[in-house]
């Protein structure tokens, strides 16, 4: 079981990789382009869909108990990590 | 930003015959490529959903899928909008005296070269392929004097027009330069 905190901090870290990776984009786009109606649109669509998702996703996060833990690998998969040979709460005799 | 009307070392009587961008159809198959990678997330939902019933019950769970798909949605969304960029900051400039090449390379590269067109031997379009004859784009080859690399004119629309003006122009401007005392006029357009 993984803390479900762990994965926030990862998401955070990626976010700020993207974040870096954005604000280039947005400087090569301004620096570069030609001054137009098209160049202001597209780039504000591009900023306007990131903030939605990162506020979409954020104010999701806000009712998220972080300190609750989750399982990467399911119940059902779980003898295949060497969980023991239990499939849907039943223990599976093997005849040797 | 780039200002057409002030470009640098540009002459009073310079004007732009051409401002020329790869052809939009270009952009198509990354659009349907981003199409596709966005549907990935909900496919996984419903994969997920149908292999394993009751895995997004738990909170912790979809929260797990949130995390995820959001992520993975706002770095497809960076890589189609700098595929954009490429296209949209990769220009090319004909004046009456020269053409400007500005090229973006990846997102932290970019060149800019020009060619004055006294110096224009030899343009080549190239339409090749189904696609490129329906929608009239292609590739113009500009070989210039003394050198052994050609400039290009990538994707293009109306690449036979344009070849056909630039040959036209650079001869007006060979004659021009000839008239200095520069160089021996070339073949007629």
């Amino acid at each position: 079981m993984v803390p479900l905190g762990y994965f926030l901090i990862a998401w955070l870290i990626l976010l700020g990789i993207f974040a870096f990776f954005v604000l280039f984009t947005l400087i090569q786009m301004l620096r570069h382009g030609l001054p137009g109606m098209f160049t202001y649109l597209s780039t504000f669509l591009f900023v306007a869909v990131i903030v939605l998702v990162v506020l979409g996703s954020g104010l999701y996060f806000l009712q998220v108990d972080w300190n609750d833990s989750v399982s990467i690998i399911p119940e059902s998969l779980r003898y295949l990590f060497g969980g023991g040979n239990v499939v849907n709460d039943t223990v599976v005799d093997i005849p040797l | 930003m780039i200002d057409l009307s002030n470009i640098p070392g540009s002459r009073p009587d310079e004007q732009t015959i051409f401002f020329l961008r790869r052809h939009w159809f270009v952009m198509i198959p990354v659009i349907l490529g981003f199409l596709v990678v966005l549907i990935l997330p909900v496919a996984v939902y419903y994969i997920i959903r149908a292999q394993i019933p009751g895995y997004f019950d738990t909170d912790a769970n979809f929260t797990l899928y949130v995390l995820g798909a959001s992520m993975f949605f706002l770095y497809a969304w960076l890589f189609l909008f700098q595929n954009f960029i490429d296209w949209y900051l990769d220009i090319w400039i004909v004046t009456n005296y020269r053409i400007i090449n500005i090229e973006q390379v990846g997102l932290f590269g970019r060149t800019m070269s020009e060619l004055m067109l006294y110096n224009v031997q030899d343009v080549t379009s190239e339409i090749n392929g189904f696609i490129r004859t329906i929608f009239d784009y292609g590739v113009i080859h500009i070989q210039t004097a003394g050198e052994t690399k050609r400039f290009e004119f990538e994707e293009i629309a109306h690449p036979n027009h344009v070849a056909k003006r630039v040959l036209e122009l650079a001869h007006v401007r060979r004659i021009e330069h000839m008239r200095q005392g520069n160089m021996e006029i070339g073949p007629a357009a």
